[in-house]
């Protein structure tokens, strides 16, 4: 029988699907989460587990708080694309002019060439690129996230933050190691000697980021 | 924009003041500072409207078990209830280290 491999997805990848399966799928859907996906057919892939199956996946609506979280067969996906990729999307003028965090953006990219880790715009920003639907707005936050398989170090962390004070929009930045996320600001700054670490199977507290999930019976929902 | 206040029963006097977590979206930071008295207030200022039972419900767990005279400031921007019960968790951490 014939078999294919499954999609490789990350956290905060955004996947260009067959709209119309999905929303036949999940018949449970909001009316504007279906208005959404025909008029931009892009969901952006939660943290959770993947299986050969399935994707956490997170539609996108207009208000702030039109989020809706849902799964995704992977044969549904069309096309995969990583915040490293939609770094390399030039901001259109347009809205650099109106939108602070597309002009943050611009500035973090000259200020950050020496980071020679893959990164790149999540959220409203990184939505926004990749679908070209207008989503972002003056109060938006910059989303960033830097992906660190190996071990950063905290000064390198700090070198980071420091060149992310005065930008025009709040940049708020998660570090993805290969098991888990964290808050680039919270690992350099902290006063703790544990933060918050996000995995598939939940939250923690922890001060090993690359370090694997140890005891499952502290996960906090 | 909401803003919560709950106030608890407290028994000792902590050690000193922890600041922890960040105010990034979906995230929280915990600013827990030793108050005078057998009490302690919370402060929540949330981004998100209607959610005063489920903070309520966090608080009443937190405060089960601590005792401490304290004035905790919560500021949110979208976490959730498992976030704030960590981040209360590391703010007692740091605060009695």
């Amino acid at each position: 029988m014939f078999h294919s491999e499954p999609h490789s997805v990350r956290t905060h990848d955004l996947l260009e699907i067959d709209a119309n399966q999905l929303i036949d799928a999940r018949a449970s859907a909001p009316q504007w989460v279906e208005e959404c996906l025909r008029r931009s057919p892009f969901v952006v892939v939660r943290r959770g587990r993947v299986t050969d199956q399935e994707i956490p996946v997170g539609v996108r609506g207009e208000g702030r708080n039109q989020r809706w979280a849902t799964f995704c067969q992977q044969k549904f996906v069309r096309s995969i694309l990583a915040p490293p990729q939609l770094l390399r999307r030039t901001v259109p003028m347009s809205r650099a002019n109106v939108i602070p965090a597309f002009r943050a953006l611009n500035v973090l990219k000259d200020r950050w060439t020496d980071l020679d880790l893959p990164w790149g715009p999540g959220g409203s920003v990184g939505f926004e690129l990749a679908t070209g639907t207008l989503v972002s707005n003056e109060q938006s936050d910059l989303d960033i996230v830097i992906y660190a398989d190996t071990r950063m170090t905290v000064d390198e962390a700090k070198s980071l933050c420091a060149r992310t004070m005065e930008l025009s929009a709040v940049a708020d930045i998660r570090v993805e190691t290969l098991v888990c996320g964290f808050s680039l600001q919270e690992f350099a700054c902290t006063s703790s000697p544990r933060i918050l670490l996000r995995y598939a199977e939940g939250l923690r507290l922890g001060d090993d980021p690359w370090g694997g999930w140890v005891n499952m019976m502290e996960t906090a929902s | 924009m909401e803003q919560i206040e709950l106030t608890y029963p407290a028994k000792r006097k902590i050690p000193k003041r922890a600041h922890v977590g960040v105010v990034g979206s979906g995230d929280m930071e915990v600013l827990l500072e030793p108050a005078e008295g057998a009490v302690a207030h919370v402060f929540i200022r949330t981004s998100v409207d209607g959610f005063g039972a489920s903070w309520k419900a966090v608080l009443d767990r937190f405060f089960a078990k601590y005792d401490g005279a304290a004035r905790i400031q919560i500021n949110d921007a979208g976490g959730t209830p498992g976030i704030a019960q960590l981040r209360l968790e590391q703010a007692v951490e740091v605060s009695e280290q």
